[in-house]
Order: structure tokens, then sequence, then C-alpha cells
């Protein structure tokens, strides 16, 4: 039967129609993506998620019975003069004149002239001091350097600045201990006479109370005695100490950095927003806990924790540790910052996962090519064995080089390592989709496809870019966001 | 660009439009609409291209437009992320696959 016109008509409209609809659904998919990856709603603890839908990733099929962390050995408490700030408090009392008078000691004097503990140390720990008085050295020429790059990084500073304004001085929040912890930690405690219907309820509602207040992740575990520091005690001072009975439980709670300011790191990036975040959030959690009835301190950065935080955090089943030593979870990759709440409250538990991070840690090195101070380690497998745990060992002393090294002293630190671990990555699709395949791949195929992806598609700068000419060029590892870019704003 | 999506945010009755709670469903009710058209379409262009379709090769053309659909949304959302140099490294390396399985999936539509 013959066609009539119109029928032909409709036929050949379809058919062109058809292909601008396929082009265009194309063109859709094009801009679809555009705005999932540049949606804000994807800023993992900046947007607009609050009471728990920050922790996304189901860690059911992941729960282990044996944490991440190597156990090789007997557990040692790690001891004060080993806690770098505190070594480096120790340090800057020698070096630095007070209330006028001359500094006690000076690195030409040598390392037989330091008092103990720092002589035993530093004998012990060959390279450090001359590390340190490197990083010293630095840190003069970044102050000599600042005039030049002051405008440049004005808006990065004040960021920063505002950030850390509460972090110390008279309006500091939350205040520290004072006095021992039997006493400090229970001060304020309500005698609700109210009897918690089970553990299980206390985790489910810290938890709730935790995120409500801002807390992106919270896991609980028990306190081992393995991850309390010895030598000091906030509220007492240098003391050597049993761990007291009362810090039974941590409430383990992780926060993101800004995610913007994140990735343009080490110069206009902070810590201080992730700081100033948890301080809050631990804060009001000790009070809430001490109000509902049960003792509670907060512990919290930059360096008031009696906790060695990651390894507590792996125990709380938040996530393993990166071979740069910071803790890397599924939701937020390495941009997670830890505080935590230790309490007499029944809780219940959270067991620790495995999701491969370790494994994959094992090929991947990115972190320690792109680490502009050579502190993260290059071997295979980790391989030192420190206080009876196997692991990869971060030169402390070479990271705060790094620190007194880029153009920028305030926000201090470099952060590099978190911005270019390959997860840290924002909560869109295509990245749920590896958060999701990766760990359920048990050929390991998937992860080493994503590592060769990772290699070749996205651009590293290079460990020496990211330091100030003539050593670099103050590279950032993405380009700073508009809203901190000082000549966005303001004329000369 | 900026500057114009700012002053289209002034304009009555614009950011009820943009809202993502309606947008979104919108936006992939339309897409669907789309592509339901180019499927539509696509039975005409196989028939006047002597290809007979059944339904395996219905199968593999869908799977392939859906990959291609993918592989684009994976370049721009990394492109979006700011992460450009790897949006186009996929979409130049992935997009290239997907351009020489569609030739190969075209030949074997017309032979068998
Ligand atoms: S903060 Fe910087 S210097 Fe320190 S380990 Fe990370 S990348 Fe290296
Ligand atoms: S950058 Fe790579 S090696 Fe470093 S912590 Fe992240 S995954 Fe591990």
């Amino acid at each position: 039967m013959e066609e009539k016109p119109n029928a032909l008509n409709r036929r050949d409209f379809i058919k062109k129609a058809g292909l601008i609809g396929g082009a265009l659904s194309l063109a859709g998919a094009a801009g679809a993506g555009l705005v999932a990856g540049s949606n804000k709603e994807s800023y993992t603890g900046w947007g607009r998620t609050a009471y728990g839908g920050d922790q996304f990733f189901n860690r059911r099929p992941f729960r282990v019975e044996t944490p991440t962390y190597e156990k090789v050995g007997t557990p040692e408490r790690i001891a004060y003069i080993e806690d770098f700030f505190k070594r480096l408090g120790e340090l800057r009392r020698l070096t630095f004149s007070r209330n006028g008078e001359a500094p006690r000691w000076s690195f030409d004097q040598g390392v037989d002239a330091l008092p103990e503990p720092l002589r035993s140390y530093y004998k012990a720990h060959p390279g450090a001091l001359e590390q340190y008085r490197f990083a010293m050295q630095r840190a003069a020429e970044q102050r000599e350097n600042w005039p030049k790059y002051k405008d440049e990084f004005m808006l990065a500073q004040a960021f920063s600045a505002a950030h850390a304004s509460f972090v110390s001085g008279p309006g500091a929040f939350p205040p520290q201990p004072d006095g021992p912890p039997e006493e400090s930690d229970f001060r304020g405690v309500n005698d609700t006479g109210l009897k918690l219907k089970s553990a299980g309820h206390g985790s489910e509602l810290i938890k709730q109370v935790a995120h409500s207040f801002g807390a992106s992740l919270v896991g609980i575990c028990r306190v081992k005695e393995e991850w309390v520091p010895q030598g000091f005690l906030r509220g007492v001072g240098r003391t050597d100490f049993d761990v007291p009975k009362h810090w039974k439980y941590a409430i383990v709670v992780a926060v993101p950095h800004e995610w913007d300011s994140m990735y343009a790191n080490p110069t206009y990036g902070t810590s201080y927003d992730a700081y100033s975040n948890l301080r809050f959030i631990v804060g009001k959690l000790e009070v809430f806990v001490k109000r509902i009835g049960y003792s509670a301190r907060s512990h919290f950065p930059p360096t008031s924790y009696e906790l060695s935080m990651p390894p507590l955090a792996i125990d709380a089943g938040l996530g393993e540790q990166g071979r740069h030593g910071v803790l890397v979870t599924p939701e937020l990759g390495a941009n997670t910052r830890l505080a935590a709440v230790t309490t007499d409250m029944p809780l219940e538990v959270d067991k620790p996962i495995d999701v491969g991070i370790k494994r994959f840690c094992n090929k991947c090195k990115i972190c320690a090519e792109e680490c502009p101070s050579g502190a993260i380690s290059f071997d295979d497998r980790p391989s030192e064995v420190i206080r009876g745990f196997r692991r990869w060992r971060i030169d402390q002393e070479k990271c705060y080089t790094a620190w007194n090294w880029v153009a920028t002293s305030r926000p201090s630190g470099c952060r590099v390592c978190l911005a270019v671990c390959p997860y840290s990555r924002k909560r869109n699709w295509i990245h749920n989709i590896v958060r999701v395949a990766d760990p359920r791949d048990p050929t390991g195929l998937f992860a080493s496809s994503m590592l060769a992806m990772q290699k070749t598609f996205f651009s590293y700068p290079g460990a020496a870019a990211y330091l100030p000419p003539p050593d670099g060029d103050n590279k950032t590892y993405l380009e700073p966001p508009k809203w901190l870019r000082t000549d966005e704003w303001f004329d000369k | 660009m900026n500057g114009l999506i700012n002053k289209l945010f002034l304009l009555p009755g614009f950011t009820l439009l943009i809202d993502p709670t309606i947008m979104k469903p919108v936006f992939w009710m339309a897409m669907g609409g789309l592509m339901i058209l180019f499927f539509a379409a696509l039975r005409y262009w196989f028939h006047d291209s002597k290809i007979s379709m059944n339904w395996w090769k219905w199968l593999l053309a869908g799977a392939w437009y859906l990959l291609l659909f993918v592989v684009i949304a994976a370049a721009f959302t990394l492109i979006g992320e700011r992460e450009v140099r790897a949006g186009v490294w996929f979409l130049a390396v992935f997009g290239g696959l997907m351009i020489l399985l569609g030739l190969g999936l075209w030949q074997l539509l017309k032979k068998v």
C-alpha cells in the first residue's frame, strides 16, 4: 500500500528529531556531569547533610575482628618526648629567650648540652636535631619572604585566622581540663537518677547528637592503654600516670576540611577550619554527656589530646591508616580530622573495618611522591616496628620543615598529602561507584586500574613544585577557589 | 558568566524554576523523553539502512548508548570538580574507545 505523504513527513520528522534528541541527551549527560562535579551538595561535611547523612558508606560488610594496624610486638605508650609537639615545645623553651633572659641553649652547643630527656631522644634519633635546625632556617626565610607574598595570600591568611580565633586565649573553647581527670572530668556531671535503657541506646543517642553538632563521622571504641601517651596530662602537667579507670570508651568524631581550599594546599588551605569545627563538636559533646550524668573529657586539635587518634579511630571503625600516617575514611579519604570524648557512659562499641585502603597504599605511593619534604616512606610494605606495631614511618621533623618552607607561615602547615590522596574525594556518583565497587573486588583489579588511571589522567605538580622559588614554584595541587584569591576581590 | 547567572537569579520565579527539588526530576524526565525519541527514530534509521534488528541487537545498541552516556557524564563530572586534565583524558581515551566500539557494532548489526 502506498504511504500517504504526511506519513512520510512524520517518519522523516521522527528520524531527524530522534537524532537531535539523541545528541541533546548526550549533551544532557555532559551537563549533568558538570553539575554533579561542581555541586556544593557533594562537599561532604560542608553541604546540606546532617543527622548522619555524611556517614553514607555502608560499613557492615567490611567489619572485622582484627583491626588493620599490624601488631607485631608488645605495645608501648608514646612517651612524652616522642610526641612531636611536646618535643618541639621543650626545644622552643630552650632556644627562645624568655622574660628578657638569654636563650638557654643554641644549636652550636650541640646535642650533649641539651637537658634530659631531649639529649637521650636526639642521641637515639641521629639527624632529627639537624633537620629541626634546617626547619628553623627555612622559617627565617619564610618570615623574610612574607612581604613578597602577603597580598597574594591575604584572604587565605584571613580565612585561617578567623577559624583559629578561638583556639587559644581567654575565649578558647572548649576550656582545658583543670586538675586531675578524676576531678575535672566529673565537674558539672548532673546526677539525673535515670538509668540508660542499654549501651546500644547510649551509642545511638550519642551518635545522633554528635551528628547534630556537626560531626560528619562518629564511631565508638574502648580506650586501649597503648593509645594513651605517657608523661603529660592536661590539667596536671608533666607526670607519669596510669590510664584513668573512667576513660572506658572514646566517642571518636571526624570532619573534613573545606574541600576547595584543601585541594589548594599547601598555601591556600588551613588546618583550622576542621580544627574549629571539631573543637565545637567535642566541646559541646562533653557538656552534653556530663549533663546526662556521665564523666566526659574532650580531646581536640591542634594538640589537646591524651589519645593517639588514628589507631583509636581505626578501633572505632572509621577507616584505616594511610601511608602518610593520616586516617583514611571511605567518605572523606585523607581529608579526615579527628577528635574524641572519653567517658564512662555505657556505650556499644563499633568494629574496625577493612576496605582495602592499606593494601592500596602498598602500591599507590602518590603522597610519598608529592610530599615536598620527603617525610613519607616509599617502602613497598610497612617496614618499621614502632612501639609494637609494624607501620610506615613519617619523619615528623621533615614534615615540620615543609610547614616552615612553603610560602605561607599561617595557615601553618602543608597538607599536600591530604589533597593528593586518591581517596580524598567528594560525594558524587563517580566516586561513589568506586567507593562501592573497589572494596568488594577480591581480585584487586579494580583498584589497580583505578590507580593506573589516577597516575595517568590526573596531574600532580611534583614534590618540589610546592615550595617557593628557587626550589619550586609555589604550586598548589588544584587551583585555589575564586573566593580565596585576593586579586579577584582587591586592587593593588 | 557568573554575573549573568547572578542576574538571572534576581528574576521573579527563577529561583523556583531552578530549585533542585523540582528541577532534578524534571530534568531526568526530559532526558527520558529525549532517549525514547532517539530510540524511536533509530528504528526508522535501521530500517532505511536495511539493518534488521532483533532483541540482542537492540540490547547491544542500548548498552553502547548507555556506556557512551556514562563516559560523557563521568568526564564532565571530573571537569566539574576542577580535575580538567583528568576529565579530558578520560573523554579522549574512553570516548575514543566508545567510537571504535560503535563502528564495530555498526558493522556487526549490518552483517548479521
Ligand atoms: S604535610 Fe606535607 S610535608 Fe608533611 S607529610 Fe604531608 S605532604 Fe609531606
Ligand atoms: S596517597 Fe596513596 S599511598 Fe598515600 S595514603 Fe593515599 S592511597 Fe595511601
